[in-house]
């Protein structure tokens, strides 16, 4: 330990209750994702209650690739290359425009992270209460940042009321939302 | 150990609470360093790391305000990562950037009464307070392995002590810091340290004794 040790210095010994004891807090997938895009130069986030509880939320949303075409505008196919142990996949996805993009993912319930060399993007999500969830959503540009960070807001705000409006429509069971 | 005796205070030249907790071995270098170029995985992957340590020095400093206190450290931890000039030392910027955001929740949450004091349940009639420790009333020794309400006992008795006298009592008993670490962490002189340490031990065993 330290040179010093307690006992010398202050002439009581330390407070001894047992390792692990102390208090600990923990951070949810929300809060996690918070602080992430904070690490992300003009990462564009942003933050909604939905009224779905949040098993069926992520789901729908963790179900990359199913959901990711109905959501993003711009996503024609998702296809899931490899799976590395519990958390870790490599996705291409395809644009209509006809382009390809291979992503690295951390997948987990309420937690997910998306990496290319073009993009990232990061969903999380937690309950607020029995019958909301609260969803966390950033996306970032890797080059031309300035540039892309308007268009990138919109896309946002687009996926935003498709994931709205498919999850209106996933809970109607007439189909008519 | 439980219930029976005088609790056995550390050996001298032993350490308290074991080796100061290392990040995960996870953390290489490598890690740190990618995550300072950007790469959100490597990045995700070091938040994964430091959670935990995050969350006990903010839990036990700020207590009902350490989860906020912990996402703001680690806002600060990433946002500012890039700029970290020696990945090496991650772990001392990191404890002080989280210690310094304790402090300063725990002191904003002190205008609002604390909910957990067991002398405030009792007068309010709580009936979940009655097996709690309260100041002047000994319950003898118990280590976590043989209560699992130990830690909520713990943060009860953490709760009626300073916010400062929390931090000096996580940085030297819990991190195992020298007292001139301490004093650097904390940024206040080297007596004030001594004195503030006696003074937070001793309001510890007064609620927690022997």
């Amino acid at each position: 330990m330290n040179s010093d040790t307690p006992d010398t210095m202050t002439g009581d010994p330390p407070i001894d209750v047992g390792s692990g004891t102390w208090p600990v807090v923990e951070i949810d997938p929300v809060a996690k994702l918070r602080a992430l895009a904070a690490g992300i130069p003009l990462a564009v986030v942003d933050e909604a209650l939905f009224d779905v509880p949040f098993e069926r939320f992520w789901d729908f949303v963790g179900d990359l690739e199913k959901s990711t075409p109905r959501i993003e505008g711009s996503v024609h196919g998702v296809r899931i290359l490899e799976r590395r142990g519990d958390d870790r996949l490599r996705l291409e996805i395809r644009t209509l425009i006809g382009t390809r993009d291979e992503f690295e993912v951390v997948l987990r319930p309420g937690y997910c992270i998306m990496q290319s060399g073009r993009a990232v993007v990061g969903m999380a999500a937690r309950p607020e209460g029995p019958h909301r969830t609260r969803y966390f959503h950033f996306e970032g540009a890797r080059r031309f940042r300035w540039f892309l960070r308007p268009i990138l807001a919109w896309n946002i705000r687009q996926d935003f009321r498709r994931l709205r409006r498919l999850l209106e429509r996933e809970s109607d069971p007439t189909g008519r939302a | 150990m439980s219930g029976s005796g005088k609790r056995p205070l550390a050996p001298k030249n032993r350490e308290p609470f074991g080796p100061a907790a290392p990040l995960p071995t996870m953390v290489d270098l490598d890690c740190i360093r990618a995550a300072q170029r950007g790469d959100l995985i490597a990045m995700s992957d070091l938040m994964d790391a430091l959670l935990p340590w995050v969350g006990r020095i903010c839990g036990s400093i700020a207590l009902d305000a350490g989860p906020d206190a912990a996402q703001e450290t680690l806002i600060q931890v990433m946002r500012d990562l890039r700029n970290l000039r020696d990945p090496a030392s991650l772990r001392s910027w990191v404890r002080r950037i989280a210690t310094r955001e304790a402090i300063r929740h725990a002191t904003r949450r002190r205008r609002e009464p604390p909910i957990d004091d067991p002398d405030r349940l009792r007068e309010a009639g709580d009936p979940a307070s009655a097996d709690l420790p309260s100041a002047g009333t000994p319950f003898g020794a118990r280590h976590a392995s043989d209560h699992p309400d130990l830690r909520h006992d713990i943060a009860v008795v953490l709760g009626a002590l300073s916010a400062d006298q929390r931090a000096i009592l996580v940085l030297r008993d819990l991190e195992g810091l020298s007292e001139s670490e301490a004093a650097k962490e904390l940024d206040v002189a080297r007596g004030t340290i001594k004195s503030r340490l006696h003074r937070a031990r001793e309001a510890f065993r007064q609620r927690w004794p022997a």
